[in-house]
């Protein structure tokens, strides 16, 4: 198993590219996002991953991307509006856990301080 | 290297559990940034501004930490998991957290730390459950 992989796939799911991360999230993916209750199920996740609560997909910027055994972390930031107009600019910071290829946790952190605002 | 920093980052947690923030700051570069992302979001820039926020916590008793996943790689390590903190009121408040740190020449240079509390979403959690 690569590492290289792991990483790939954690980046492009921090970027919002499903497309390429869909095929490695287990059926019964648990998302957690701080503040919020947990996300169970692929296509629940993949639905909230869309940022929908929000005027467009967020520019993402990643910043550093840290990897160790069946553990990735992703540090973005987001560049956004929320529907109102408001600058969404916000920092993540992804946890996710793997078996072999697929993930099956992921952990997301970001200043809930501008997430409840928004809301 | 990413051994060293990890241990460097259990150092810092027991010195930080313990109010040692003298013993705490040395492991940190003069300039070290400490951003807290919690109820109210703030940046600490250099030694002086970590010591006078730790003084204004002083008194209230040490979060009590439980610690997931570290992972490192360079000179990063992550930390994240849970810990409980003692409310004015004196509740044991439970918290999820997560600590980013990036090193330089062996000592913390940057903290970004995330915090929130969980107590709310067990509530919701069971309440969409029944």
């Amino acid at each position: 198993m690569s590492n290289h992989l792991l990483k790939q796939i954690s980046e492009e799911f921090a970027k919002g590219n499903l497309e390429f991360s869909e095929v490695y999230l287990a059926d019964d993916i648990k998302w957690n996002i701080l503040g919020e209750s947990p996300i169970i199920g692929k296509n629940q996740v993949l639905e909230v991953s869309k940022m929908l609560q929000l005027e467009s997909f967020a520019v993402i910027t990643i910043k550093n991307i840290v990897a160790e055994d069946e553990c990735v972390v992703v540090e973005s930031t987001g560049e956004a509006k929320t529907k109102k107009g408001k600058p969404y600019d916000q920092t993540y910071c992804y946890v996710f856990k793997f078996k072999g290829e697929t993930v099956y946790e992921i952990t997301t952190y970001l200043d809930t301080a501008l997430s409840n605002e928004a809301s | 290297m990413s051994e060293t920093n990890k241990e460097i980052v259990e150092k810092a947690n027991a010195l930080l559990a313990e109010s040692k923030t003298e013993d705490f700051l040395l492991l940190c570069t003069e300039d070290v940034e400490w951003t807290l992302l919690a109820e109210s979001p703030s940046t600490m820039k250099g030694r002086e501004a970590i010591r006078k926020f730790m003084a204004s916590s002083q008194g209230s008793e040490p979060p009590d930490f439980t610690v997931d996943k570290v992972i490192a790689e360079g000179e990063f390590v992550v930390a994240n998991g849970e810990m409980t903190m003692k409310s004015k009121e004196g509740e044991t408040v439970p918290y999820a957290f997560c600590d980013m740190y990036t090193f330089s020449e062996g000592k913390i240079a940057e903290l970004l730390t995330f915090i929130h509390k969980t107590q709310a979403e067990t509530t919701k959690e069971s309440s969409a459950a029944a």
